[in-house]
């Protein structure tokens, strides 16, 4: 149909560079008469689906949400392990057992697979993360029932063809280099790397190496010890009854076996000593600079309050980018982003600034953000637009069916009762300044982790001042699985 | 915090249609998977009509409206005739530079104002410059729309841009161009595809030239601003959880004052000829680590009847993990790691597009051969019809697909009433899709997408031989 595509696309994203370097402060002229914006309308309740949920014989715990007027219906099915479940040896296997699963199973070919997927109009994606894998699949109602059969047979008897290995590989392979040459991705692995001593800060990805070295029976291990019912989290969701998705579920699923050895113990993430990293790669454009601190998990009692203190640290209002952005115009932006899973989480504040002003750009991240438990506790105003920001963005994944089934399944996943969308909101209206300053003391004031990627050269020496213990590491020795950082 | 890069950006783009639904039906789901259909050959899927409602003020403006309660949101757009092509003569590039300065404030607000209107609130706002359109689009809980609306036709009347602020974008834009046509790989294919126009001003593209970007002056801005952004080239589309009454009037409050202005809105009048031998062009890319190749074809504007089967042959050579084009470069032979077919219809002729990446030790006239060989099977052969009821239906579900969203819906309504001419092309085209025959993939393939009507750019790399995969 119509489209500017290519071209429209570029401009499309060109705009969200503008007004990038000097929207803060100019005269404005002011012709004729002025007036101010209309006030906003009294807040909109925001409901939630509500999900119900239900665990089959086998152990898959089943959660099914309805969207009235949705003609998507989405499922997400998430599987436990994740990339911290690799072979110590071979990181990447969670990642590389993911992608493989739609390129042939014992029933069909991966030409059959395709075929059929686009027969019913349907997607099938796949993905690893550090706790979990996660399939999806979505389709118009009518053509639904045929792409989750689909979705099962791909989760559940991959062929794992060595001629598919051999192109998963190098597939992974070439995403990774494309990784590594962006500076923002690359200082956000070593930042994971450098805040975990073990395999929470390995790359899920691989590296590659370590891709090279994986070998397909690693695969089908892997496959054979986390790919199971028991521990599994189906989500279905769209305009259908929590019974209809049930028998969806049992029907696609039902006959899936639970193995009869348990789930392998998930390792516990273990902190390293934090540090300052320097990655020099002096092709960079500018350099990534990012200030990582631990956070709490998912189910954790304070996962509100740490959103809260993330969301005021955060967006265009936030305080980072206030100072770096709005005052100081040291970058186009600046903002932290909060993960948390299962056994660990993660604050992760970045920005890019021009190489030479890394010591001005990494002095004010480290004063911003120690400033909430510090001398600038948020105010109340302050605080309400934050939340504000964060409560109108959650409300906003309703309008995708797609989006909403995939927080349904995490929320299952991360163990939280099914209603969480409301009790969220709940608690986060509950949370007050003085909270998010207590926890900020805590969780923020313990000195961070430091990754700075980019040309070294033009900023080494004032950062050694402040930083005398500066760790240096050059792009082309740089080994994300090993904690060291280097071979 | 860091811009998408090229790459993600037209990886994206081909799913953005401008054809939606706002109120779905529900469909029947059965209620045991044990007798799910077979994976392959079913009864079409049916396309349920939008529903929207539209007007036009006194002074010209076009209002669409579509009520959907669903979530808590409201998608506003306010899209103007006016894109690319239209760029004064000499300033290529001009159109979208004038959209950036429409984010530097206005004698009401402050430049930084569309992020604290939008994203303080939860929401989120941006813009793009198309060959035909310039879009400018937020969205925000639904209890924020009269605000927009105020900030919009604030935007429309009152722009204030100075000599500092206009020197300081202008250096955004073109550093834009260095990014995304010089240091992107791939980034100058695009711009050279623009060179199937010898007459056309879509020839020149969107993204324009830095040299006549640098000769543009604040005058160029104001008479940009008189000429094109007025009420009478405009609409406004509003989308999601909203009141028509209430929102009418305040679409009435903020916009029904400004004036129509009595002179008249230029408009592109120039008419390609048509083409009657094949171009080729061939360019060396300083970065670009693969050679690739791109064929452009002319074809009639998007208010034709032959849009539809263009975008189903798209679907045909280029959507999916089963299409032709994946079939026969990637997986049989291997010549390609990417590929990418674009029916890009526009409110003038527009252009098919086919596009290829090769890989490792494969060269760009490879690509056009095997390019041409998949576009040669649609002239010579009649498609399968278990192929093409596949194509339809992932064609049906991709639109079903986007637009899930308030703002997809506004955008592509957006789009349809300026470059369709019609917002009614929302149900005309999936519509049409249902009623393709692989006749009329026949027809529309010989008619268009033959060698004499064709552009070739191939790309090659700097240095003769092609490196090996990434270490």
């Amino acid at each position: 149909v119509t489209r500017g595509l290519a071209r429209a696309a570029l401009a499309a994203a060109v705009v969200l560079a503008a007004g990038g370097v000097a929207r803060a402060q100019q005269n404005i002229v002011a012709p004729g008469a002025t007036s101010t914006p209309p006030p906003p309308g009294p807040a909109r309740t925001v409901r939630y689906p509500l999900p119900v949920a239900t665990t089959l014989p086998n152990g898959l715990r089943v959660v099914a949400v309805r969207i009235p007027g949705s003609a998507l219906v989405a499922a997400d099915l998430v599987i436990p392990g994740g990339s911290i479940a690799d072979p110590d040896a071979a990181p990447g296997v969670a990642s590389l057992t993911v992608s493989l699963l739609a390129r042939g199973t014992a029933h069909r070919s991966a030409r059959e697979i395709a075929i059929a997927e686009d027969a019913l109009g349907a997607t099938l994606d796949g993905r690893a993360s550090a706790d979990r894998s996660e399939v999806t699949t979505d389709a118009v109602a009518a053509r639904f029932p045929a792409a989750l059969a689909l979705l099962a047979d791909a989760v559940r008897e991959p062929a794992f063809a060595p001629d598919e290995i051999v192109l998963a590989k190098q597939r992974a392979t070439s995403s990774v280099a494309l990784q590594s040459s962006s500076p923002a991705a690359l200082a956000s692995l070593v930042a994971q790397r450098a805040l975990f001593g073990n395999a929470f800060g390995r790359p899920g990805s691989g590296t590659a190496r370590s891709i090279a070295a994986i070998e397909r029976d690693q695969i089908v291990a892997y496959h054979r010890a986390y790919y199971r019912p028991n521990g599994a989290v189906l989500a279905i969701g769209g305009d259908l009854s929590a019974a209809d998705a049930f028998a969806l579920a049992r029907g696609a699923f039902g006959d899936w076996n639970a193995p009869g050895a348990a789930l392998p113990p998930a390792p516990a993430p273990l902190a390293a000593k934090p540090r300052v990293v320097v990655v020099d790669q002096p092709a960079a454009g500018r350099t990534a600079v990012v200030v990582a601190h631990l956070a709490p998990v998912r189910s954790a009692p304070n996962y509100a309050v740490a959103s809260a203190t993330n969301a005021m640290l955060s967006g265009y209002s936030g305080r980072l980018n206030a100072e770096i952005r709005i005052k100081r115009g040291l970058s186009y932006g600046a903002g932290s982003t909060f993960t948390s899973g299962l056994y660990a989480g993660t604050f992760v504040a970045s920005t890019l600034v021009e190489h030479a002003k890394v010591p001005e750009a990494l002095d004010v991240m480290l004063s911003t953000i120690g400033s909430l438990g510090g001398p600038e506790p948020p105010s109340a105003e302050e605080l309400s637009v934050r939340r504000t920001s964060l409560l109108g963005g959650q409300a906003s994944m309703i309008e995708s069916t797609t989006g909403l089934v995939r927080v349904v399944a995490g929320n299952a996943f991360n163990g939280l009762p099914v209603d969480e969308l409301d009790a969220l909101t709940a608690q986060l209206d509950a949370v007050d300044a003085n909270a998010i300053a207590r926890f900020a003391k805590t969780a923020l004031s313990t000195p961070p982790t430091i990754v700075l990627v980019g040309d070294a050269s033009k900023f080494i020496d004032a950062v050694r001042k402040e930083h005398p213990g500066v760790q240096v590491v050059k792009a082309s020795d740089l080994d994300l699985t090993s904690a060291t950082l280097t071979r | 915090v860091t811009p998408p890069s090229l790459a993600e950006s037209w990886a994206v783009q081909p799913l953005l249609r401008i054809v939606g639904i706002a109120v779905v039906a529900a469909l029947g789901v059965p209620a045991s998977a044990g007798a799910a259909p077979p994976a392959t050959a079913s009864a079409p899927i049916a396309f349920p009509p939008i529903a929207f409602a539209q007007r036009t003020l006194p002074n010209g403006l076009r209002v669409v409206l579509v009520e959907d309660h669903r979530a808590p949101t409201v998608a506003i757009d306010v899209c103007y005739d006016v894109g690319g092509k239209d760029d004064p003569p000499a300033r290529s590039g001009f159109a979208h530079l004038f959209e950036h300065l429409m984010f530097k404030g206005t004698s009401n607000t402050r430049p930084e104002s569309w992020d604290r209107l939008t994203e303080d609130v939860g929401g989120y706002n941006n813009a793009y410059t198309a060959p035909d359109v310039t879009n400018y689009y937020e969205v925000v809980p639904s209890n924020h729309l009269e605000r927009l609306l105020w900030a919009e036709a604030d935007r429309m009347a009152n722009l204030t841009v100075d000599e500092p602020n206009f020197v300081t974008e202008r250096k955004v834009v073109i550093g834009e161009y260095d990014q995304r046509v010089l240091a992107s790989p791939y980034g100058m294919l695009f711009e050279l595809a623009n060179g199937a126009y010898a007459v056309h001003p879509y020839k020149r593209g969107v993204i324009g030239s830095p040299a006549q970007l640098n000769a543009a002056s604040l005058d160029d801005v104001r008479a940009f601003h008189t000429t094109y952004y007025r009420p009478d080239n405009a609409v406004v589309v509003l989308v999601g959880d909203l009141d028509p009454a209430q929102a009418n009037a305040w679409v009435d409050r903020y916009f029904g004052p400004l004036r129509r202005p009595v002179a008249p809105i230029p408009r592109v009048t120039a008419v390609e000829p048509a083409q009657t031998a094949q171009r080729r062009v061939t360019y060396a890319s300083k970065n670009a680590p693969l050679p690739a190749a791109f064929v452009a074809y002319h074809i009639p504007a998007a208010s034709s009847a032959d849009g539809p089967v263009l975008d189903v042959i798209e679907a045909l050579l280029g959507r999916g993990a089963s299409a032709r084009l994946r079939t026969a470069l990637i997986d049989r032979t291997g010549v390609a790691s990417q590929i990418y077919a674009n029916a890009d219809v526009r409110q003038q002729p527009g252009v098919f597009d086919v596009m290829a990446i090769a890989t490792a030790g494969h060269t760009s006239g490879d690509l056009v051969t095997a390019l041409g060989a998949q576009i040669a099977r649609l002239r010579d052969e009649t498609v399968p019809s278990d192929e093409l009821e596949k194509a339809k239906t992932q064609e049906i579900s991709a639109v079903v697909r986007v637009l899930q969203t308030h703002d997809q819906v506004a955008q592509a309504l957006a789009r349809a009433v300026f470059i369709n001419g019609d917002p009614n092309d929302l149900n005309r085209y999936p519509n049409a899709y249902l009623r393709v025959t692989p006749g009329d993939v026949q027809r529309v393939a010989r008619r268009y997408l033959t060698v004499e009507n064709s552009t070739v750019v191939e790309y090659e790399t700097a240095s003769a031989t092609a490196p090996g995969p990434a270490k």
